[in-house]
């Protein structure tokens, strides 16, 4: 008889999520399913809203990533508008979307990803997480990862105006200045964060690079699907953040597109599948494909691999350096392994320190020209940023009142939704063999998912019309009978579930 | 005759975006007068000016307010 071991909830990301491991009659991985339950809405619901509340509400999103649909979202109203910030106003949203880059791939790396290697893929669940990882690294390391994440988040809070949720980004530049004092700050803590960010990449090469059942894994088939990939770049085609061009790239490295922002309509399409409220986007000249591994295929990876895989190089020295060791270690442009996405990431944790410093000590960073205020009339705007998890796009229609007709947000997760799924099934395929399968296996198979840092509650804003529920009755901790809803309205009964159901919660 | 936009109760950056769309329907040489109450609107409004070529007449306080003044 076949069986389905469902893995719910997943753990150690934003979000919610589950996966449905299908096994065949000799207890092998037949399917494998990523599936995202959850449901947010937010393009639905913020239709009829000013145009000018979109930074505010969409920072809502998400608590992990608000930086990033605020960014998104400012510059998504500097296109409305029509106007072109100033200077200043530019160095004072890149330091501070630096800033938030650095403290969230930070988070990654301690609390949600890292842990899988720091304290180990088959360590005892209740140990892979951050206490896990204070307890590897030592107490005096454990208090460095906070106290630099802590003084990264007052910072933020001093510029962004609040500390989750921030009220930095108008159309055409920022809501205040930095002063000198602030100005100060922002210079020392930028080259604390340089030392912490070679300190981690350290600590990287030691247990992890250093450890050859590690590579092995990392460079391993089980981890490694082939796309293409997307990410923004600069004039000079290397990494940005916070502004550029978006560069896609095949398999085989060769670009096939390179487009402006207002364009990606042209270049993204969005896939709809009934089983989950995730949409699949793909590359529209070449069709949706399907869930097909392939160099020369539809489907493309966003994060900060596929940043690395798409640019010429990092803008700053150090974190350039760290790159070419990157590609010489792992031996082929571009790298397919997802695993080593955790690697890509403390590039860019560098760079993204060094860019600070640069910013910081910026002669117009202090200037009081923070605003542009030679405003058209709105009609439509697209903004997209480098969200940490990879490109983020806002597009907003208006009426001639600047209230909102149409919201189109693709979020990084999204970009990368179908090559989760097929990630999350090829690692399924390769670990769970006759039967057998233990906890630690299925963290294995969850390490597939996490590298990509995924951020559910942003990716989930299709709304279908009608919402598919089930609710589960559970008596005394048995699952009695549920009751389901599906895609068309209909609801029905059905008894307890006779698969077999592994919560891997931590 | 003035025409005229109240954005009492709205918190800038709101009261210059709803006067920039406005004057964008207006012919030039309009002469528009908004209301708002927000602490920051008479700076927002001078510079909005400013930036986008407008003369700001006035600004005078009225019934808890400010009236700016801005001819197209």
């Amino acid at each position: 008889m076949t069986k389905t071991i469902t893995i719910d909830p997943i753990t150690r990301l934003e979000g919610h999520g589950k996966i449905d491991i299908h096994l065949d009659d000799a207890g092998n991985v037949e399917r494998a399913f990523f599936q995202v339950p959850e449901l947010r809405g937010f393009e639905a619901f913020c239709i009829g809203r000013p145009a000018e509340e979109m930074p505010q509400i969409t920072s809502r999103i998400c608590g992990v990533c608000p930086t990033a649909h605020h960014m998104a979202a400012t510059k998504a109203l500097d296109a409305l508008y029509d106007v072109t910030p100033t200077l200043p106003a530019k160095l004072i949203r890149e330091f501070f979307y630096n800033l938030f880059m650095f403290e969230d791939h930070l988070l990654h790396f301690f609390f949600l990803g890292g842990p899988d290697f720091i304290v180990g893929p088959s360590a005892p669940k209740e140990k892979r997480n951050i206490l896990g990882v204070i307890e590897k690294v030592g107490i005096d390391a454990g208090k460095q990862v906070i106290e630099i994440r802590k003084r990264c988040r007052e910072l933020m809070a001093h510029i962004g105006g609040k500390p989750i949720h921030p009220v930095l980004g108008i159309a055409g530049g920022v809501a205040k200045t930095i002063g000198d004092d602030v100005r100060e700050q922002c210079i020392a803590f930028s080259s604390d964060a340089i030392a912490f960010a070679e300190f981690t990449l350290k600590a990287f090469d030691d247990i992890v690079l250093k450890n050859k059942e590690y590579v092995d894994l990392i460079l391993g088939d089980a981890y490694k699907i082939d796309t293409g990939y997307m990410g923004m770049v600069d004039e000079k085609g290397r990494v940005n953040f916070y502004d550029g061009d978006v560069r896609v790239i095949d398999g085989t490295g060769t670009q096939i597109e390179r487009f402006a922002p207002k364009d990606y309509a042209s270049v993204i399409g969005e896939h709809v599948e009934p089983w989950t409220y995730i949409k699949f986007p793909y590359l529209r000249k070449r069709g949706w494909n399907g869930f097909t591994e392939s160099k020369t295929g539809s489907l493309y990876r966003v994060s900060p691999i596929a940043r690395l895989n798409v640019s010429n190089g990092m803008a700053t020295p150090k974190a350039q350096r760290e790159y070419e060791r990157f590609y010489k270690t792992l031996g082929a442009k571009p790298v397919h392994n997802t695993l080593a996405i955790h690697w890509a990431r403390l590039v860019e944790v560098l760079n993204a320190a060094e860019r600070l410093v640069e910013i910081a000590n910026h002669e117009e960073f202090s200037s009081p020209h923070i605003r542009n205020m030679d405003l058209k009339t709105p009609t439509e705007g697209v903004g997209i940023v480098e969200a940490p998890r990879g490109t983020l796009v806002h597009h907003y229609k208006t009426d001639e009142n600047g209230i909102l007709t149409g919201v189109n947000l693709i979020v990084a997760t999204l970009n990368n939704s179908a090559a989760i799924n097929m990630s999350v099934e090829k690692a399924a395929k390769a670990l769970i063999k006759n039967n057998k399968v233990d906890d630690g296996l299925l963290n294995m198979v969850e390490m597939a998912f996490r590298a990509y840092d995924p951020c559910l509650s942003c990716a989930t804003h299709n709304l279908p019309g009608k919402m598919p529920l089930e609710i589960r009755f559970i008596n005394n901790g048995e699952h009695e009978y549920s009751i389901v809803r599906d895609r068309e309205g209909t609801e029905r009964r059905i008894p307890k579930k006779e698969n077999a159901n592994i919560n891997n919660t931590i | 005759m003035a025409e005229v936009l109240n954005c009492k109760g709205m918190k800038c950056p709101q009261p210059v975006l709803k006067a920039a769309i406005k004057a964008n329907s207006l012919p030039p040489g309009t002469t528009l007068e908004v209301i708002a109450d927000c602490p920051t609107f008479p700076n927002d409004i001078t510079k909005w000016c400013k930036d986008s070529g407008k003369v700001l007449v006035s600004i005078v306080d009225r019934d808890n307010a400010k009236v700016a003044t801005v001819q197209l």
